[in-house]
C-alpha cells in the first residue's frame, strides 16, 4: 500500500505544471548567473579578491566552472527553499483547498502513511530538483568557463582546492544540500497541516527561512547564543566540504541538527494530522 | 691625524673592492645559466590561505623572462615586484656593493653584501645578500622595495649547487589580514569566533611562499612563445 | 453499518448529539435533514474523517475512526460536492483510486464504469473541463471503482439536470436492487429520500427526530384531508362542535382541511354523511414534506 500511495503522490506532484516551473526557474537562475559572470565575472572577482591580489600574484583560471557552480549553489540559501515550499506547502493544504483530502481519506489510507508518503514524494521532488541544479549548473558552468582549481573566498580566509580534488566534494555537498532541503520540505509540510490553502504554509515557510537566515548571519552577540540551534545556521553545512581540511565533525553535527529538525517536523505533522478533523 | 683617516678610508675602499669582486664572481656564476625549465612545487604558508602543495612548471630565460605554468590550476606567487629568481636581486646594471660584515647562519659564516642599484631595477631600493664565499652561493637575501615593502628570501641548494640553482627558495613577506563581509560570503562557521584581539592590528604578520625545485633542464633552450602564450 | 451514541461538539456548538442508527445489508437508508442539521458531520464521522466527541461507528463489524479505517476498502463515498483533481483525467482518477483502494487498476472495468455513469468519450479529458454534473458522475464512478459493499452518497443529485437526476436515481436503485449494495443516501430533498429509501432517519439540529421504515413513517404521517362540500354554513358549525374540531387546520365555507391519520378517513366520511353534508370531494394529501417540516420546526 505504501508503494501504491507513493506512486500516487509522485504522480500528482509531477503531473502539475507548477512542479516543472520550478525546474525551469532553476535553469533560468543558473543561466542568468552564468551570463552575468561571463560578462562581468572578472570585475566581480577582482573586487572580491582585492584583499588577496594586493598582496600576491594570483595566476591561473580562477573564474572556472567549479567556482561558478559554487556561486550558483549560494542560491540554495533563498531561492531553492522557495521552490520547495511551493510544492511541499501544498501537499496537505492544497488537497484541503481542492476538497480532495476527504476523498483521499475516505479510502483505507492510514493518516500516518499518507503523511509519510507525501513527505517521501516531496523529498523525491527535492532530490530531483537538486540533481537538476547539480547537472545543469555544473555542466553548463564547466562548458562555459572550463575547469580549474577552485578558489573559495570566505570572510577571513581563502581556500584553493586543486581541480582533481573537487568532484567528490561536490557530490558530498549536493548530498548534504539535499538533506538541508528535505528539512525545508518537512517544515513546509508541517505548516501545510494547519492550512486549508497552500498560500499560508508557503509564505510562512519562506518567512521562517528568511528571518532565521538573517539571525544566522548577523554578527550580533545576542543572536550568537541561539545560532547553533537554528537549522538555517546548519543549512550552509555543504560549504564545509570546500575547506581544507574538511571538518567532518562539524558537518556531522550540522547533519544531525538538520535530521533532528526534520524528525521533529515529521512527528509533529503526524501527531497533528492524526488528531485533525477533516472539515474541508 | 690624517693617517688613521687615510688608513680607515683605505681599508674601506679595499673592502668595497673586495665586496664588488665577490659580487661580480657571484654574478658570473649565476649568469652561467641562460635558461631553464624546472618542475616545481609551490607551498603557501600564509595564515589566511589554505592551499596544498601545488605542482607547476617554472620557465626562465636570461635576462629576466620568467613564467610559472599550472595547467588550469591556480598559483599563488609573491606579488609583482618580488623577484622569483636571483637575477633581479643580483642585477646586471650599475650597482654599488658594500661589505656589511658577516653573519653566522647555521654552521656557515656568510658574508653580507649591500647592493644598491645605481639605476632603477624594478622598484628595488636596496638588497642585502648573504653570500657563502666558499661555494659562491647566495644563501639569503633581504630586499627592500619602493612600493612593496621588504621581503626576505632563503635559499637551499642540492643537486644543482654547481650552477647556483636552488632546491628550495622561501620568500618571507609582510601580510595583512584578508577580510570580506560575512553577509556576502555566508560562511559556514564550525566554531565560535574567537574574541577580537585588541593588539591584532599592531602585530605584524608574516607569511611565506616556498618554491621547491624538483628538477631542472638547464640551458636546453626555452622558446620565447612560452612567456607569451596564455 | 451502525452508529452508537455518536456526538460531535465544536467548542460549545453541538453539531451532532447522541446519534444512533443501524443500516442493514442491502438497504437504501435515507439520511434526511435540512441544511445544517448535521448530516455531513455525521457522514464524516462514519468515514473516520472527523473524530467523534463520543460514540462509535462500526462498518461490516469493524470499528471505524481516523486511526482505524481499514474497512473503508469495502466502502465508497461521495461527501458533499465532488471535488476532484482538476489536472487529472477521469481515467487517471479511477486508476489512482483503484490503487488507493488496494486493487490493481483494471482498464476494462474502468472503461465500463465510465460508460455506466455516462462519461464515455471523456476518459482522457482533464477534470477542469468537466461540468458539475460530469464531476458528480465521475465521483460516483470513483466510489464504485473498487466494487464496495457499502456506498455512502451525500447529496448525489446536486448539480444534475432532470435527466441526470433520473439517471442517478435509477443507478442508486440498481446498486441496491441488482447489485445488492448497501446504500446510505443523505439529502435535504425529501422527495428523493421518499422515492429511493427503504429506511430513513430525520436529523434536525444535530439530533435524530425520527427513524424507521419509510412506509411506516408514511403510515404514521399525519395526512392533510381536504373536504369540499356544498357551500353553506352548516358543516362549518357542525365540525367546530364535533370531535374532529381539534384536527381542523383550515375551516372555510365550502372547504375544510383536517390533519388526521389515513385510517381515520372512513370515520370522517361516515360522520359527514350522518351530518347530511353534501360532499363534493375528500382528498387526502400524503405528505412526508409536511411531516418533515412539522417535525423539524417543532424541535
Amino acid at each position: 500500500m505504501m508503494l501504491a500511495l507513493l506512486r500516487t503522490e509522485l504522480f500528482k506532484i509531477f503531473k502539475r505544471p507548477r512542479t516543472f516551473i520550478s525546474f525551469g526557474l532553476i535553469t533560468a537562475v543558473i543561466l542568468i548567473i552564468e551570463l552575468a559572470l561571463y560578462v562581468d565575472g572578472e570585475k566581480f572577482l577582482a573586487f572580491a579578491s582585492q584583499g588577496l591580489t594586493a598582496q600576491f600574484d594570483i595566476q591561473g583560471n580562477i573564474l572556472n566552472g567549479y567556482l561558478i557552480t559554487f556561486i550558483i549553489l549560494q542560491t540554495l540559501l533563498i531561492h531553492v527553499p522557495l521552490l520547495i515550499a511551493l510544492v511541499c506547502g501544498d501537499l496537505l493544504a492544497g488537497e484541503a483547498n481542492m476538497g480532495t483530502l476527504r476523498l483521499l481519506l475516505s479510502k483505507p489510507v492510514s493518516r500516518t502513511k499518507l503523511v509519510f508518503t507525501k513527505l517521501l514524494a516531496g523529498w523525491v521532488y527535492v532530490f530531483a530538483l537538486l540533481v537538476w541544479l547539480a547537472v545543469a549548473g555544473l555542466l553548463t558552468a564547466i562548458l562555459l568557463f572550463g575547469k580549474g582549481d577552485m578558489m573559495v573566498l570566505k570572510s577571513t580566509e581563502v581556500v584553493i582546492i586543486p581541480m582533481t580534488d573537487v568532484a567528490w566534494r561536490y557530490v558530498l555537498a549536493f548530498g548534504f544540500a539535499s538533506v538541508a532541503m528535505c528539512t525545508i520540505a518537512a517544515l513546509a509540510m508541517f505548516l501545510s497541516v494547519f492550512g486549508e490553502n497552500a498560500i499560508g504554509p508557503i509564505v510562512t515557510t519562506m518567512g521562517i527561512v528568511v528571518v532565521l537566515t538573517i539571525l544566522s548571519t548577523l554578527e550580533i552577540p545576542l543572536f550568537n547564543t541561539i545560532k547553533p540551534y537554528l537549522f538555517t545556521t546548519h543549512m550552509v553545512g555543504w560549504k564545509g566540504f570546500f575547506d581544507m581540511p574538511v571538518n567532518y565533525g562539524a558537518i556531522g553535527f550540522s547533519l544531525a541538527v538538520l535530521l533532528g529538525y526534520t524528525a521533529l517536523f515529521v512527528l509533529a505533522t503526524i501527531w497533528i494530522f492524526n488528531r485533525k478533523d477533516i472539515l474541508s | 691625524m690624517c693617517l688613521p683617516v687615510l688608513l680607515v678610508v683605505g681599508q674601506a675602499h679595499a673592502q668595497s673592492e673586495e665586496a664588488l669582486q665577490l659580487y661580480q664572481k657571484l654574478k658570473q656564476k649565476i649568469d652561467q645559466v641562460h635558461d631553464y625549465e624546472a618542475d616545481v612545487s609551490i607551498k603557501v604558508n600564509v595564515h589566511f590561505i589554505k592551499m596544498p602543495l601545488t605542482p607547476a612548471k617554472l620557465y626562465f630565460k636570461y635576462p629576466d623572462k620568467i613564467r610559472i605554468v599550472r595547467q588550469g590550476g591556480i598559483s599563488v606567487l609573491p606579488r609583482k615586484g618580488i623577484s622569483v629568481t636571483m637575477n633581479k636581486v643580483v642585477p646586471e646594471s650599475d650597482v654599488t656593493v658594500l661589505d656589511a660584515g658577516t653573519e653566522k647562519i647555521g654552521d656557515k659564516t656568510l658574508r653580507i653584501l649591500k647592493v644598491i642599484p645605481n639605476q632603477q631595477v624594478e622598484d628595488i631600493v636596496l638588497s642585502r645578500i648573504w653570500v657563502d664565499e666558499q661555494q659562491m652561493l647566495i644563501r639569503k637575501a633581504e630586499t627592500t622595495t619602493r612600493d612593496n615593502g621588504t621581503y626576505t628570501v632563503m635559499l637551499e641548494y642540492g643537486k644543482y649547487i654547481t650552477q647556483a640553482l636552488p632546491d628550495r627558495i622561501k620568500f618571507v613577506m609582510d601580510v595583512k589580514d584578508f577580510k570580506l563581509p560575512k553577509g556576502v560570503t555566508m560562511d559556514y562557521e564550525t566554531a565560535p569566533a574567537p574574541p577580537p584581539d585588541p593588539n591584532a592590528n599592531a602585530k605584524r604578520k608574516y607569511g611565506s611562499i616556498e618554491i621547491y625545485y624538483r628538477s631542472y633542464k638547464v640551458n636546453a633552450g626555452v622558446n620565447d612563445a612560452v612567456f607569451t602564450q596564455h | 453499518m451502525a452508529a452508537e451514541g455518536l456526538s460531535k461538539h465544536f467548542g460549545d456548538f453541538r453539531a451532532v448529539h447522541d446519534l444512533s442508527f443501524q443500516v442493514s445489508r442491502g438497504q437504501i437508508y435515507g439520511f434526511l435533514g435540512p441544511n445544517g442539521a448535521g448530516k455531513s458531520t455525521s457522514l464524516r464521522m462514519l468515514l473516520g474523517l472527523i473524530h467523534p466527541s463520543s460514540g462509535s461507528v462500526t462498518m461490516l463489524g469493524q470499528k471505524v475512526d481516523p486511526r482505524h479505517n481499514g474497512v473503508l476498502g469495502k466502502a465508497g463515498a461521495i461527501i458533499e460536492r465532488p471535488d476532484l483533481y482538476k489536472y487529472l483525467s477521469a481515467t487517471e482518477h479511477l486508476r489512482m483510486f483503484s490503487r488507493l483502494s488496494g486493487i490493481k487498476p483494471d482498464t476494462a472495468r474502468i472503461t465500463s464504469l465510465l460508460q455506466w455513469v455516462g462519461l464515455q468519450g471523456w476518459e482522457k479529458v482533464p477534470v477542469r473541463q468537466f461540468s458539475l454534473g460530469m464531476k458528480q458522475r465521475l465521483a460516483i464512478a470513483l466510489s464504485l471503482v473498487h466494487d464496495p459493499e457499502i456506498i455512502i452518497l451525500d447529496e448525489p443529485t446536486n448539480g444534475l439536470d432532470p435527466q441526470g437526476i433520473a439517471d442517478m436515481r435509477a443507478l442508486i436503485r440498481q446498486l441496491a436492487g441488482e447489485l445488492g449494495k448497501t446504500v446510505l443516501l443523505s439529502s435535504h430533498l425529501l422527495h428523493e429520500v421518499e422515492q429511493l429509501a427503504d429506511h430513513m432517519l430525520i436529523l434536525s439540529k444535530g439530533e435524530k427526530v425520527v427513524e424507521g421504515a419509510v412506509k411506516e413513517l408514511l403510515d404514521r404521517t399525519r395526512m392533510r384531508v381536504e373536504v369540499r362540500y356544498l357551500d353553506h354554513a352548516g358543516p362549518l358549525q357542525a365540525i367546530a362542535q364535533s370531535a374532529w374540531a381539534n384536527m381542523v387546520t383550515r375551516n372555510e365555507t365550502g372547504l375544510v382541511e383536517l390533519e388526521m391519520k389515513e385510517s381515520e378517513i372512513p370515520a370522517l366520511n361516515q360522520w359527514l354523511v350522518d351530518q347530511a353534508v353534501q360532499v363534493f370531494s375528500i382528498i387526502p394529501r400524503q405528505s412526508l414534506e409536511a411531516y418533515f417540516l412539522s417535525l423539524t420546526q417543532s424541535v
